[in-house]
């Protein structure tokens, strides 16, 4: 292989860098119009009266629609939510009502002057309190009109295997606690934004800032049904996209909003938010309580684990709302645990609705394990690193929740990062200073995560006439570098240079296929796609060659006979060998397996275009191939299911220091150790890592959005802390730990999202060994941490 | 519609209608946060005299006793024996004046505040983000409104827009005050104004008025305003009393992220050592009131006694007397001591 574990410059590398690269903000359609949203002033209330009249005499202006005016359309998987709101509204963000204007000053000025008559409602902010008997209901109905008794979501997630009762009864140890997470932005570069336009036959395209391509063009087919456009469709394309974090694994209201927009002016119109709006009306990470017990026996082996969840949802049902799929995870089968308890309830509140981000619950729940592992094993006085080694997970196991681990790489992570952290001299040294160690573990998908019936992707290769090689994928680069990972598997698995593959921008009219960009799956997925139809690509090449390549090799020697008479004739009789299994296609060239006489390559291009231009009917080159991950789809009653074709395993360590009279956490160093089965780009791979943990810094430290009864307080990067680079100025030590996996391609695991998950536990443990206080809820700020210590040494005295 | 004026004397600037603009970082933040009425604009970006950053001349004193000779043509000429004007010495200056238009940029890297006033320039020069002090002016920082989320929140109508209520006081006020002068708790979120506290400058407004900066600040009891100065005034300068070379500093603040961030608390303080005790000494502190403050009894404790660790201590823990801190920020008060012992330490160590 050449260049598998090579860095070339990716493909999407000078676009981005010279500002080319077209996002949705810089998208434009001509005649386009702006559309504005006008959002609820209430966080519970109902609607008493919508009066657009000034905003419709607003010279400019070309639309106003509210739900009175246009057909409804429901979206999100439980259907709970309207794209433009009808009787009541259940959050700040609400949308009430939308304006279409010439220019997006003249829409906003329309939508401001939009009146609205409401009646408030008792409304619910916590959802322990939303549970409570009497409380505010959040949805009186369910999308098929029948009452509703609770504000607890149709969805349930559990897992219960082994006897957990009995065996923390024996156990010689048990821990437990609660832990919290915030609400946090995923704080995409690129903020959201689409344009939906009409053909003068009613189809519609849609530019989305999207992970999901196909699935939005059938939510947004069954948008264009509800509006009475019956066999209709919808073309959704993928612009450049400044991350995307999970933010485009649902269809929003914004996106119906312009597509309605569009509809009732015959115009392209763009809906499009800047940073203010981004963190305003756009869903964050929801955020989460995890009560947590574990016990060991006198050896340290865990004998039970017991996990309840309560998550807040807000007010309506996104993806995000089934983060429990992936928190059964690392619940069931992060370390060898043999009884186990998972149970969770995801409740409606009149706070913003969430949705997915990046680690999808993992971030959450490992948290809570990891830093209730310290506990146990403080409370059983047994190293942490070695409470973990314990019980690592090993290769060919099964885990409780079914999990077939075939590859995993735990044990030599942990022991890695405990030796870069020199964690057997640290590691609660009492030292005099405020210093200290701390590690925690991951589990993720790493082979695609299934949640729907398919998990697959397919993939189109194409040869153009002169050796290019043309790939349609409908995964969705969006900064992840997905495309430099196909284009590295393309030049090694088919045998072109990595610049001669050209990557289709992603558009459901041209692409395969392909449920979509998250869990980790991208590179996975598309590049088994691409493994498959690289050998079928290459076989009709071989064909091809069969008939072809004799007479385009005679050519090459006439010419060569005519430029220098005394060239020597090829050394053995080539004729001879020809057959579709003896060729090979390198660099663009085609010749016979271990030969490298120049004259007996041929230029793939010109094999084409002989294929091509042949008499009596020519040839194209052009295969298909379709990947679904060899997983099951659980039962997540039971929390039984093999969802994902294999799984990434990593340890991060961290060392910090903690100034104990202004709470501030240094983080000194930071070692992360991931099993990725096999590298594809390092320099990638080192980006993808370092930013997952800067992220993952920001949860653990910095990051929360402040919500005042379901207000949002600080909804921009002044108020809204994310690490920068002064923060993260320290050393981090990556090693990849290479296990070289029989499912992935060339042996690799997905790394997307895993750089984030173990982060915030790491920093919570390091800081407990420094100054001895743990903090239960994330992030931890110095008015935390000096609260924490300062009844510490109350207690002390 | 708003216009947006741009004069360039102080004169038309003061004449001008509308809020001044400086380097427009809060001012237009204020405005797209629909906080602050939309009114006329005027951009003082383009007035030289605003700009401007020099020593001034020592007072007038007494020279009728020893007239100078004046030069002769010969010694004029004459290359070998040019007189050597004397030295100029900051010192017996009449103080160092920075216009109200420079930037914390070019205070952080001006030579004359590196050499003479390095407190002040340390702390300029190193706040925000590289991006804002590139822009973000002296008196811009001065009067920048604070930063309480509910004030900068368009829907919370409290004491500070004219409201009847103080909405942190019952909900979150982590980044509030601890010292109760008033019925707003928003902390004063001027770094530069604390540092000038300690550096006993004066503020010169347009008319040629000086203003103390205690005086400038006030009591930080009136919730609508974080200073005395008149609506529309216009504030051309600060004014930096004679440099004290033997002056060391200390600067400190708690800050939720390292960097880019207004701090939980800060302190400051300038202090001269005779021997092993005290002289002058000022401490200030920043983010636990709604003015900046002077900590006289720290200063008191401190003055004259030998600059040990206990003595710092013993001062730095009188930091927080008088404090009143609401449940969510009784972290302060240790965080204020600590600062203060940390900036104390920082001075007598030799200045940071
Ligand atoms: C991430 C971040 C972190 C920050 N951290 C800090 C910090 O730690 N400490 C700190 O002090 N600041 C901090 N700041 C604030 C920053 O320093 C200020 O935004 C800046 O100093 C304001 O300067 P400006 O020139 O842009 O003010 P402008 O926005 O132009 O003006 C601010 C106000 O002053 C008025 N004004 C300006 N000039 C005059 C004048 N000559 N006469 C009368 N009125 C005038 C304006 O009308 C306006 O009301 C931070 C800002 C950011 C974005
Ligand atoms: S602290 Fe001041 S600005 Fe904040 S809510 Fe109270 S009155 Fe308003």
């Amino acid at each position: 292989m050449t260049y598998m574990g090579t860095s070339p410059t990716r493909p999407d590398a000078a676009a981005k860098a010279t500002g080319r690269a077209e996002y949705i903000s810089d998208a434009v359609r001509p005649g386009m119009l702006h559309g504005a949203i006008r959002f609820s002033e209430h966080a519970h209330a109902r609607i008493l009266r919508i009066d657009t009249s000034k905003a419709e005499r607003i010279p400019g202006v070309r639309a106003v629609i509210t739900a009175e005016n246009t057909p409804e359309v429901r979206l999100g998987f439980l259907r709970d939510n309207l794209a433009l709101k009808k009787g009541k509204v259940r959050q700040f963000r609400d949308e009430i009502a939308a304006v279409a204007a010439i220019d997006p000053d003249i829409a906003a000025e329309a939508a401001a002057a939009i009146e609205v008559e409401y009646e408030p409602l008792p409304a619910v902010f916590d959802p322990i309190e939303a549970l409570a008997e009497g409380a505010p209901l959040v949805h009186d109905v369910d999308p098929r009109g029948r009452p509703v008794t609770s504000n607890l979501m149709p969805v349930h997630f559990r897992h219960f295997s082994g006897d957990v009762e009995k065996a923390r009864a024996a156990s010689a140890y048990v821990a437990e606690g609660e832990w919290s997470t915030p609400l946090i932005q995923q704080t995409c570069m690129g903020t959201a934004g689409c344009i939906a336009e009409f053909d003068p036959q009613m189809n519609l395209t849609v530019w989305a800032k999207t992970q999901i391509p196909f699935l939005a063009q059938r939510d947004f087919n069954g948008a264009l049904a509800q509006m009475g456009l019956r066999n209709k469709n919808a073309r959704v394309i993928v612009p450049a996209l400044g991350g995307g974090f999970g933010t485009g694994l649902d269809t929003h209201c914004y996106e119906y909003i312009s597509i309605l927009l569009a509809w009732k002016t015959g115009k392209p119109v763009k809906v499009q938010y800047n940073r203010d709006q981004e963190f305003a009306y756009l869903s964050p990470r929801q955020s989460a309580t995890v009560r947590m017990a574990q016990g060991c026996d006198r050896d340290g082996r865990l004998t039970f684990r017991h996990v309840h969840v309560v998550q807040d949802n807000g007010a309506y049902g996104s993806w995000g709302a089934t983060y429990p799929s992936v928190m059964l995870l690392p619940a069931t089968s992060l370390y060898r645990v043999p009884n186990i308890y998972f149970d969770c309830e995801l409740v409606y509140t009149n706070n913003t609705y969430a949705q997915a981000m990046r680690g999808y619950g993992n971030p959450e729940l490992t948290f809570a394990l990891e830093s209730n592992l310290d506990q146990l094993a403080e409370e059983a006085g047994i190293d942490a690193a070695q409470l973990r080694l314990i019980n690592c997970n090993e290769p060919n196991e099964v885990t409780p929740m079914g999990l077939k681990v075939a590859t995993c790489g735990l044990r030599e992570c942990l022991e890695q990062t405990a030796e870069r952290l020199d964690w057997d001299n640290k590691r609660g040294a009492p030292d005099g200073t405020a210093r200290g160690v701390g590690m925690a573990s991951l589990i993720h998908v790493g082979g695609s995560g299934r949640i729907y019936r398919s998990d697959a992707s397919g993939v189109i290769l194409r040869f153009d006439d002169w050796g290019n090689l043309y790939l349609s994928s409908g995964g969705v680069e969006m900064g992840q570098g997905l495309h430099s990972s196909l284009q590295i598997v393309a030049a090694d698995a088919i045998g072109v240079a990595p610049d001669r593959v050209f990557i289709n921008q992603t558009d459901t009219s041209t692409c395969p296929w392909d449920v979509g960009t998250h869990a980790s799956r991208g590179a996975f997925t598309a590049c088994n796609a691409l493994l498959m139809g690289a050998t079928k690509l290459r076989d009709k090449v071989f064909r091809a060659a069969v008939e072809l390549y004799p007479q385009l090799v005679e050519e090459a020697l006439r010419k060569q006979r005519k430029r220098d008479p005394d060239a020597p004739a090829p050394s053995f009789d080539w004729r001879s060998r020809i057959d579709a299994d003896a060729f090979d296609l390198r660099e663009g060239q085609v010749f016979l397996s271990n030969t490298d006489d120049p004259v007996l390559r041929v230029d793939l291009g010109k094999l084409i275009r002989a294929a091509h231009f042949r008499d009596g009917g020519g040839q194209m080159f052009t295969v298909e191939a379709f990947y679904d991950p060899p997983s099951e789809l659980p039962d997540w009653e039971q929390g039984q299911g093999n969802m994902s074709a294999c799984y990434t395993f990593g340890t991060q360590g961290v060392e910090v220091e903690v100034d104990t009279d202004t709470g501030d956490v240094r983080i000194l160093k930071m070692a992360a150790v991931l099993d990725v089965g096999k590298v594809i780009n390092p320099q990638i791979l080192r980006g993808q890592t370092i930013g997952a943990l800067a992220q993952g810094v920001g949860y653990a430290l910095y990051e929360e959005v402040k919500t005042e009864r379901g207000r949002i307080l600080n909804p921009n990067f002044t108020d809204y802390k994310i690490p920068t680079a002064v923060e993260m100025d320290f050393p981090i030590e990556l090693e990849f730990v290479e296990t070289d996996e029989p499912t992935g391609p060339y042996g690799a695991k997905g790394i997307g999202e895993p750089g984030l998950v173990p982060t915030a536990p790491a920093i919570a443990n390091a800081i407990a060994d420094a100054v001895g206080v743990r903090i239960h809820d994330l992030p931890i700020t110095p008015e935390k941490l000096l609260a924490a210590l300062r009844a510490k040494n109350e207690e002390a005295t | 519609m708003s216009v947006v004026r741009f004069p360039v004397t102080v004169e038309e600037a003061a004449a001008s209608p509308g809020e001044y603009r400086a380097g427009g970082t809060d001012v237009m933040d204020r405005r797209a946060q629909g906080i602050t009425p939309i009114e006329d604009l005027v951009d003082l970006t383009r007035v030289p005299a605003l700009r401007a950053m020099d020593w001034l001349p020592a007072p007038p004193i007494d020279t009728s006793e020893s007239p100078e000779e004046p030069p002769t043509e010969e010694e004029l000429t004459s290359e070998a024996e040019a007189p050597t004007a004397p030295a100029f010495d900051p010192v017996a200056s009449g103080g160092f004046t920075i216009g109200a238009m420079v930037t914390m940029a070019q205070m952080g890297r001006s030579e004359d505040l590196r050499t003479w006033y390095p407190g002040l320039a340390g702390v300029a020069g190193a706040g925000a983000t590289p991006q804002i002090r590139a822009v973000g002016t002296l008196a811009g920082n001065l009067l920048q409104r604070p930063r309480c989320w509910y004030f900068r929140h368009p829907e919370f109508k409290c004491f500070k827009k004219g409201g009847h209520l103080c909405y942190s006081r019952s909900d979150d006020h982590s980044l509030h005050s601890i010292f109760d002068l008033g019925p707003s708790r928003a902390v004063h979120p001027s770094t530069l104004a604390m540092v000038l506290l300690a550096y006993d400058a004066d503020v010169e407004v347009r008319g040629g008025e000086h203003r103390s900066m205690e005086a400038f600040l006030g009591d930080g009891a009136d919730p609508l305003r974080e200073n005395t100065l008149e609506d529309g005034a216009l504030v051309t300068a600060i004014v930096l009393p004679p440099p004290r070379p033997a002056e060391r500093w200390g600067y400190k603040r708690a800050i939720a992220r390292r960097r880019a961030e207004w701090p939980l608390v800060e302190a400051h303080v300038r202090l001269e050592l005779e021997g092993a005790s005290i002289g002058r000494v000022a401490v200030a502190a920043g983010a636990v009131a709604p003015v900046p403050m002077r900590l006289r009894n720290v200063e008191a404790s401190l003055r004259g006694k030998k600059a040990t660790q206990a003595n710092l201590e013993a001062a730095a823990n009188l930091a927080a007397t008088g404090a009143s801190p609401l449940p969510g920020n009784a972290y302060k008060v240790a965080m204020l001591k600590g600062c203060v012992l940390e900036a104390l330490e920082r001075a007598v160590g030799g200045g940071s």
